[in-house]
């Protein structure tokens, strides 16, 4: 009884033996029992290869640089009382009084009206006008994307939205907003959607 | 970047430095969105929960003890929205409770290594039920020992173990009955 409650105890310490985390004591104790024990050596290698597998999954496309945007920018806003992401985001839906009508008919046209508690909008600033709403492409680059934003003296002012409307802003505030909204549209490799507000 | 780089980092995060929470989440955000993204499996809500926990550090900084590591303090962050995720949509979880007459003999393991490739161990780790998945994510994919996960996910320190052995044998069983249909066929 008392070898199965030890060898229980080894197969359970064996997951971190095989990711390196045990203590020494630990992992001298293993390392005994494993030479008394080939099997035990068999489930470290097991333990191994699942370790190796769940690691060769393909990273995912994380937001990258355009997360680090949106979060510079809440914490620029008010650094002493940031709110939290989706409450700022429905504290806009509220605020987006001049854009909403567009923006509602825009997520018509896309698709993807939900209801409106789920609605999660994209912010307001305090000049709609001088803003342009974009979808990007699902298989665009980011460095594709930077740039074309870079080339075009554009920022990102928020987004992604729920469903991935970003809101960008020229840093020149005399830009004709229409023209480059035109320019921004013939980029059909890069934007699913252009439009203004 | 070393723990104590990261606790500079948090330091300087506490006393505002805008820089240092950039650093942060060029270092934390990938494993951070990883973590969230395979249990909610929702990329714009996890962008939005991966947004929630830079700015939790953000506020939270100055009050952090250095108690736990930085990585493990953050995961725990995230962790936690992720919870209230799933409370708030009271979204179902997949049992993948099996018996245990699982064989966990050698001959399970000569199963496993005789995989032509991993996709069936891929295909059987998706199958997992989120409490299983989670500790073999962190165990093997962030390297994380015991008493981390078990700090992340607040349970025992031997739930942790059990859950990862359980999980072993329940990838085997998926193996086995991957790999006996694969025969029959």
């Amino acid at each position: 009884m008392s070898e199965q409650v030890d060898r229980q105890h080894i197969l359970e310490l064996l997951p971190f033996w095989v990711n390196g985390t045990l203590s020494p004591e630990e992992r001298g104790m293993v390392e005994a029992a494993m030479e008394q024990d080939p099997t035990l050596r068999q489930e470290a290698e097991m333990l191994a290869l699942i370790r190796a597998t769940v690691k060769e999954q393909p990273e995912m496309q994380s937001p990258g640089e355009l997360g680090l945007a949106r979060l510079r920018r809440v914490i620029e806003e008010d650094p002493q009382q940031v709110l939290d992401g989706r409450s700022r985001a429905r504290r806009y839906i509220l605020s987006f009084s001049s854009g909403l009508a567009a923006a509602l008919a825009l997520l018509a046209v896309l698709g993807n009206f939900r209801a409106s508690e789920d609605v999660y909008e994209l912010a307001s600033s305090s000049d709609d006008a001088a803003n342009i709403v974009v979808m990007f492409r699902p298989d665009v680059t980011q460095a594709s994307m930077s740039s074309l934003l870079q080339m075009h003296d554009l920022v990102i002012v928020d987004g992604p939205s729920a469903i991935g409307l970003y809101r960008l802003s020229p840093l020149d505030p005399d830009t004709d907003l229409a023209l480059l909204a035109g320019v921004l549209r013939s980029e059909t490799e890069i934007f699913e959607t252009v439009d203004l507000p | 970047m070393k723990e104590a780089d990261l606790k500079s980092l948090i330091h300087r995060i506490g006393a505002g430095e805008k820089n240092a929470i950039e650093a942060l989440y060029r270092h934390m955000e990938q494993p951070l969105y990883r973590f969230i993204n395979i249990k909610l499996n929702d990329p714009f809500l996890s962008a939005d929960i991966l947004q929630d926990v830079f700015l939790d550090v953000w506020k939270g900084a100055a009050a952090f003890e250095g108690r736990s590591a930085v990585k493990t303090w953050m995961f725990s962050i995230a962790y936690r929205k992720v919870i209230d995720v799933f409370r708030k949509n009271a979204r179902l979880t997949i049992s993948d409770d099996l018996p245990e007459q699982v064989d966990d003999a050698p001959s399970a393991v000569a199963h496993i290594a005789a995989a032509e490739d991993a996709a069936h161990l891929r295909i059987c780790l998706d199958g997992l039920k989120p409490d299983h998945r989670d500790a073999i994510e962190l165990a093997f994919y962030e390297d994380m020992g015991y008493r981390e996960i078990a700090e992340i996910t607040a349970v025992p320190e031997g739930t942790i173990k059990t859950r990862i052995f359980h999980a072993k044998k329940l990838l085997l069983h998926c193996l086995q009955g991957r790999m006996n249909a694969k025969v029959a066929l």
